[in-house]
């Protein structure tokens, strides 16, 4: 019991720590494409996106809302936990695609990529997912366990 | 029996049919995890130790009370076909709601199999049904299946040749209680009186419908001689009540049934239930919604650039090695002009379809699909349509003509019609390799916005004329929700793949077919010098000028588009574009003499043959103008109405033109992108 309510902790604190780290990050997406300069663009490889901004934000709030159910001792709000991280992983993989496909044609077409560097392709959406995913497989059992 | 025996496949929607059918005929029909995926009959064939079977794959329908065309469909197919066996396959999670159609087909009497689909799913969950006391309950042949990996098709083939060779039909009969079944026996012998009725239909069955109130029932009576008897009888009676009273009666016996033969373990929730939590969530759902379609946009567009490039390459090494093999001036101009440049400017965005329809596979297979039509379904009913409405407009970014067949499975009159008028504004895959040039080069890093910008505008603009069209010529009362929603699975890679594959080779095809020749035609117009210019044919200097035959037509048409900012070379191209909307940008490279070389045509562009105002005019217009002619004729069809099919037409080309001329005119006073 002991060891599902440290479990159960760590989800909770997990959950709103990603989720204010997807928020703060998709809001600096967002200023940034409005032409707020917030000088976190070149060190945390921030770019101007708009659309990507508000989608970090939802996966934010989405986890947000998970935070809220599990504080409140709701079981069911492993839901969001569980949502969010999909929902995370996706991106990752999508942000991971689109690093791989400009790579590629960096290499096609180097005049074009002078002065783009791979590390550039290392965004938020991409490292935020690492923590996401390791955490997705070691409580991947707890997903499943939910009693109505 | 001998010789070929003729299979129905029937069951609720979304149930697995066209995935047994797939793995019993082993051909490939589209399989979607959302209900409504088959709405026209398909046949295939199968040998089973020697017997042939031939294997029709039926719209899926909740009951034999046909509502909607679809439903029409499968029902008059068990009637009017009489195939020799029907094999009803039943979502084993959802066994009471699926049993209701069986209690119908067994008043109606086919040979009956039932397969007892997604048994995987219910041995996940924990729970268990007794297949043996299924069968001894129902007298009929229970098979475990699990269609989309090929498990128990063997045993079900078996089961069909066997109960094909067995001579007598079904017979077991549901009671309905005393009053009922008075009725029952009155309308009965009334009906015995016209036999040619009761040599088609049987007639318990038949009396059961009528005092279910059934319109199609009714209208088939029409035809009888004892129809005016039969109406008089029907006058006396509360068929509302009896109605009513007739269904509870068969969920009274299906639970009877369940109770049976189902062993449910504790309830957990499971994953389907915990992601519909969120994806239905009356905050999160919209927002949740349109992220994942952002994401698609983003692959779609982003991860194809490098294989963009690869077919560009390619292509411009061709053009360059063919003009410069051929001597003869014209014959090199119109191989490398005409055809290479035209069928490259339309392959180079190959990798965009196939990404695009690999991400709607994706969707459509996880079971998302029907889930957008849920979450849609309160914005769309205050335009008096329905979520059921909004899968069409989701399939129509795939293709609208498929996107227009889907909605037969809308049992309304009216809301199909305006699903109908609406569905072109969803925005086609045929349409994206405008977007990808113009955004690409005018909108740069923005270019992937500007597309999801540009989907975004489709579907608003396709509620906006619903909510008008429901509000004048189309009004009347909106008709409820009901929808399924199917439990989420993981989207196989092989299917998704051969959903992409299959839609892109229709793209290929129409390349080496349609567009081909529309690119041709436009070569020979650039080519042909104009009436009275006194020009050489494919010369250097006319060709694709004004002193062209196609830039006389151009001039023709200029006054029309030159207050959009669109010179005459994009009126041609938008002619064209009514062939096959693919064709625009081969036009375009012809017409400014880019020729398949995509970044020519781009700097071409940029450096002053259209302003950025007129190029976001001009995704804006082909996205709403006069859809392809394959889909003007399926309108048609559909509709069954020159009428409306010439209004779509109209309409859509007045409001593209109206929406190109108010970015175009307010965006240059505003200094908007300017």
């Amino acid at each position: 019991m002991s060891c599902e309510n440290n479990q159960n902790a760590g989800i909770k604190i997990f959950t709103l720590m990603v989720s204010l780290l997807y928020i703060v990050f998709g809001a600096i997406h967002i200023a940034e494409g409005i032409g707020i300069n917030t000088g976190l663009s070149a060190v945390l490889f921030v770019s101007a996106d708009i659309l990507g901004g508000f989608s970090l934000l939802v996966i934010g709030t989405v986890f947000f809302y998970g935070f809220k159910e599990l504080n409140a001792g709701m079981d069911e709000g492993i839901s969001f936990v569980y949502v969010g991280m999909i929902m995370s992983l996706v991106f990752m993989v999508v942000y991971a695609l689109v690093g791989a496909g400009t790579l590629l044609d960096s290499f096609l077409l180097p005049e074009d990529y002078v002065d783009w560097h791979i590390v550039d392709q290392f965004r938020p959406g991409v490292y935020l997912g690492i923590p996401v995913l390791a955490a997705f497989l070691a409580w991947k059992d707890r997903f499943t366990a939910v009693k109505l | 029996m001998t010789g070929k025996i003729r299979v129905a496949l029937i069951g609720n929607p979304n149930v697995g049919k066209t995935s047994i059918f797939n793995a019993i005929t082993g051909l490939r029909q589209h399989v979607g995890n959302w209900p409504g995926v088959t709405v026209e009959k398909k046949t295939g064939k199968a040998t089973h130790k020697g017997t042939e079977l031939e294997i029709t794959d039926l719209p899926g329908t909740y009951s034999l009370a046909a509502f909607s065309k679809d439903e029409i469909i499968a029902r008059d197919y068990i009637i009017d076909e009489s195939p020799d066996v029907v094999v009803q396959v039943v979502d084993a999670t959802n066994l009471e709601r699926n049993l209701y159609l069986t209690t119908q087909l067994m008043e109606l009497g086919p040979k009956l199999v039932i397969a007892l689909n997604m048994s995987d799913v219910v041995q996940a969950k924990g729970d268990k049904i007794e297949i043996s006391k299924l069968e001894d309950l129902l007298e009929v042949p229970v098979i475990r299946t699990v269609g989309s990996q090929g498990e128990g098709i063997t045993s079900l083939l078996e089961a069909i040749v066997s109960v094909a060779n067995k001579p007598k039909r079904y017979d077991l009969e549901l009671t309905y209680g005393k009053e009922i079944e008075d009725k029952i026996v009155e309308l009965q012998k009334e009906l015995q009186q016209d036999k040619e009725l009761v040599a088609k239909y049987p007639s318990r069955w038949f009396s059961i419908k009528l005092l279910e109130g059934d319109d199609n029932i009714q209208e088939k009576l029409a035809l009888s001689s004892v129809a005016d008897a039969i109406r008089k009888k029907l006058e006396t009676m509360d068929i509302e009540r009896l109605e009513s009273q007739i269904a509870d009666k068969r969920y009274r016996n299906i639970s009877t049934v369940v109770s049976q033969v189902c062993n449910f373990s504790k309830r957990k929730m499971t994953s389907s239930e915990m992601i519909d939590r969120v994806v239905t969530h009356k905050v999160l759902s919209i927002p949740v919604f349109l992220t994942m379609l952002w994401a698609a946009f983003e692959i779609t567009f982003s991860f194809a650039t490098p294989f963009m490039n690869i077919i560009d390459l390619g292509f411009g090494w061709l053009a360059g090695s063919i003009a410069s093999t051929i001597a003869i001036p014209w014959l090199s101009s119109l191989i490398a002009d005409g055809v290479i440049a035209g069928v490259g400017s339309v392959l180079i965005f190959l990798p965009n379809i196939m990404l695009l329809f690999f991400m709607l596979a994706l969707l459509e297979d996880s079971g998302y699909m029907a889930r957008a039509a849920f979450i849609m379904d309160k914005p769309m009913s205050k335009i008096g349509l329905h979520g059921k409405s909004f899968i069409p407009m989701l399939m129509g970014f795939g293709c609208n003509v498929p996107a227009i067949m889907a909605t037969r499975t809308i049992e309304d009159k009216r809301d199909r019609l305006v699903t109908i008028l609406i569905a072109p504004f969803s925005s086609c895959g045929a349409r994206l390799p405008v977007y990808v040039l113009l955004a690409g080069a005018f909108f740069g890093k923005s270019a992937g916005s500007v597309i999801f910008a540009l989907y975004a505008l489709g579907i608003i603009v396709a509620i906006l004329s619903a909510k008008l069209l429901r509000g004048t010529v189309l009004s009347g009362e909106a008709s409820p929700f009901i929808m399924e929603l199917p439990p989420y699975r993981l989207p196989t890679l092989k299917n998704s793949f051969m959903q992409m594959w299959e839609r892109g080779l229709i793209y290929l095809r129409k390349a080496g077919g349609i567009i081909l020749v529309g690119v041709v035609t436009v070569w020979l117009l650039a080519a042909i010098p104009a009436p009275g210019t006194g020009g050489t044919f494919a010369s250097e200097d006319m060709y694709g000028t004004t002193d062209s035959l196609i830039g006389y037509l151009g001039k023709v048409l200029d006054p029309l588009v030159s207050p959009l900012g669109f010179d005459w070379r994009i009126a041609v191209a938008l002619i064209f574009g009514f062939v096959a909307k693919e064709i625009v940008v081969g036009s375009m490279g012809t017409l400014y003499g880019a020729g398949e070389d995509e970044d020519r045509l781009s700097d071409i562009l940029t450096a002053g043959a259209m302003s950025p105002l007129a190029a976001l005019g001009l995704m804006v217009f082909t996205l709403l103008y006069v859809p392809c002619i394959a889909c003007v004729g399926v309108i048609k069809r559909e509709t069954g109405s020159w009428k409306w099919t010439v209004f779509q037409a109209v309409y859509g080309t007045g409001i593209a033109w109206l929406f190109a001329l108010i970015i175009f005119q307010v965006g240059s006073r505003v200094g908007f992108l300017t």
